[in-house]
């Protein structure tokens, strides 16, 4: 759950123990977890109920892709960054400007990743 | 030697010379009685037919007449005796060896001084090679009108001179409407320079293969096309046009977009693998715990086995009862009696289906070093069911060892409370109870199953 002095991560991911381990690594960072969503609907709704100050998105997402909470993520001011086992041309276009993390990739890139999206 | 008719006067000299002739020529040449008994053979008999004048004379010649033609020539002969000429009939004649050669023989009536006809004779020419070239132009022509690829032909301006079914299908445009008309009306406006390298290319005699491009269809629309163009000489060897194989490649093109997305999709899948694989690694690492190799090993294999469950319904679901099943395949021979297994059928995602597998591994290689399948008595009841919006699940083990809390919390103990919790949106409830361990999953049913809410793929 948001945490007032933390920064709050949502976590967008279908496969569960893939969420489940990043929302651990995550939270043993320093982040606070609004959710770990796997799918757009489940993660558009945390994004309506809860502050939110960074994003990670798997782009695919079984039988969608991440795409609409991208671009609601752009639209509210909320840096995001993509993680993904696609190759960038195959990503779609809303994730142009974000930082992309290939799948696998160690938690250490992940947060250093994350922490350069913030305001300085 | 008899006489040829409307020769009346005839010498010596003559008959040597006409004789002379006859033998020399080309064409078979042979005379008989009107009841055919042979009484001349040329050279060009023997040659066709391998039997020499010696062997032939005095024979009928109904013995080079295969069984089931001798009415038809016996026809034939009346009509001559009778007369009438036959010109080039064409028939079948039995060479010495037997071998049936394709001929044809114009007959002729032969008469005596008196107009009387005395005897009928044959001109026949060997047309087996004539008949084959025949049979293999209506075959090639046939080919090329049955053909699934469109074969046209234009002269070296570019003009269309043959158009095949095919090129009517594929481009719409029909044989007479392209017969006489440039190549270039199925050109689109962009590509016009195409066809001047490729004129240029076929006067130089050299093929073009498989070049694949865009050409313009009669309703406007561009195809892609895949066209073969080859130069196309006369007897002489020189180029006078071109052929052309179109063959409409769409299909093709979509297999490889297909084949271009499966691709993608591997990429995805395998790296989300290698993802997951890392992310259990990592779990069963932490606060600097030694990697349980075998642990580690059995967990992977337990995944793996979901993918084959996954890829038998083309990677959509997996039936629930065949999830179970091959989780606990380590216990097959107990399922029935000690391990009792029950609930409706539901088609799980993937993700659901990997969530529920873990738990169930876990719970299994649990209940098999500590709990209920340790010893030889206990029991174990699986059951879920769907209340609504909701479904539950519960694991009921009884008739083991005395439960104990442990210690700490493992990599299994939180992958069958955290994890499914998180990954399902459920309440988890994990109660070691000291008579066995009960284990109870309640989440929505939409988070399991996309039948009954999705429209499926």
């Amino acid at each position: 759950m948001p945490v007032a002095d933390k920064i709050n991560v949502l976590i967008v991911e279908d496969d569960p123990m893939i969420g489940f381990d990043l929302s651990i690594e995550l939270e043993e960072a320093g982040f606070a977890i609004v959710g770990v969503a796997p799918t757009v609907s489940k993660a558009l709704h945390l994004l309506q109920r809860h502050r939110c100050d960074l994003a990670v998105l798997d782009v695919n997402l079984g039988l969608e892709t991440s795409a609409p909470i991208a671009r609601a993520l752009s639209a509210a001011g909320v840096p995001f960054v993509a993680v993904t086992g696609y190759s960038l041309d195959q990503c779609p276009e809303e994730f142009a400007t974000a930082p992309l993390l290939s799948k696998p990739f160690q938690t250490s890139r992940l947060v250093a990743t994350l922490r350069r999206q913030l305001p300085r | 030697m008899h006489g040829m008719p409307g020769a009346p006067h005839v010498t010596d000299d003559d008959t040597a010379y006409l004789a002379a002739i006859v033998n020399a020529s080309a064409d078979a040449i042979f005379g008989t009685t009107t009841d055919g008994i042979i009484r001349s053979w040329n050279t060009a008999c023997e040659r066709m037919l391998g039997y020499s004048a010696e062997e032939m004379i005095g024979q009928s010649i109904l013995d080079i007449v295969p069984a089931e033609l001798k009415h038809e020539a016996l026809a034939i002969r009346d009509r001559v005796s009778s007369g009438d000429p036959v010109e080039s009939f064409e028939t079948v004649r039995l060479a010495k060896d037997g071998r049936p050669i394709e001929v044809a023989i114009t007959y002729s009536p032969i008469r005596d001084g008196h107009g009387q006809v005395i005897g009928v004779s044959g001109i026949m020419r060997d047309v087996t090679t004539i008949k084959a070239a025949q049979r293999s132009a209506a075959m090639l022509a046939a080919i090329v009108a049955s053909s699934s690829d469109g074969v046209v032909s234009k002269t070296l301006d570019g003009t269309v001179t043959s158009w095949n079914k095919s090129a009517e299908r594929i481009f719409g445009f029909s044989e007479a409407e392209m017969i006489n008309r440039s190549i270039r009306t199925i050109i689109p406006g962009e590509r016009q320079a195409e066809e001047d390298r490729i004129l240029a290319t076929v006067v130089s005699g050299e093929m073009i293969d498989n070049f694949e491009t865009v050409r313009l269809r009669k309703d406007g629309a561009l195809i892609d096309v895949s066209v073969t163009v080859s130069p196309v000489r006369d007897s002489a060897g020189r180029i006078i046009g071109a052929s052309k194989i179109v063959r409409d490649i769409t299909d093709k093109r979509q297999t490889r977009e297909q084949l271009r997305t499966l691709l993608a999709e591997v990429n995805h899948r395998s790296k989300n693998m290698l993802s997951l694989v890392q992310a259990i690694a990592r779990q069963m690492t932490r606060h600097g715990r030694q990697l349980d190799l075998n642990r580690f090993l059995e967990r992977l294999q337990a995944i793996a086995g979901n993918q084959d469950l996954l890829i038998q319904n083309d990677w959509r679901f997996i039936p629930i009862a065949d999830l179970v099943r091959s989780q606990l395949g380590a216990f097959r021979d107990l399922i029935g009696n000690r391990i009792a297994i029950a609930g409706p059928q539901i088609e799980l995602t993937p993700e659901a289906a990997q969530a529920i597998g873990m738990a169930v591994h876990e719970l299994a290689t649990n209940a098999a070093k500590y709990g209920a399948l340790s010893g030889d008595e206990g029991r174990i009841a699986l059951s879920w069911s769907c209340d609504g919006d909701d479904f539950d699940m519960s694991w009921r083990e009884s008739g083991g060892p005395p439960v104990t809390v442990p210690e700490h919390r493992g990599f299994g103990s939180r992958v069958i409370s955290d994890m499914v919790r998180a990954g399902l949106d459920g309440e988890v409830e994990v109660d070691f109870a000291p008579t066995g361990l009960r284990w109870h999953l309640r989440c929505p049913l939409q988070r399991l199953s996309r039948s009954s809410n999705y429209a499926r793929r």
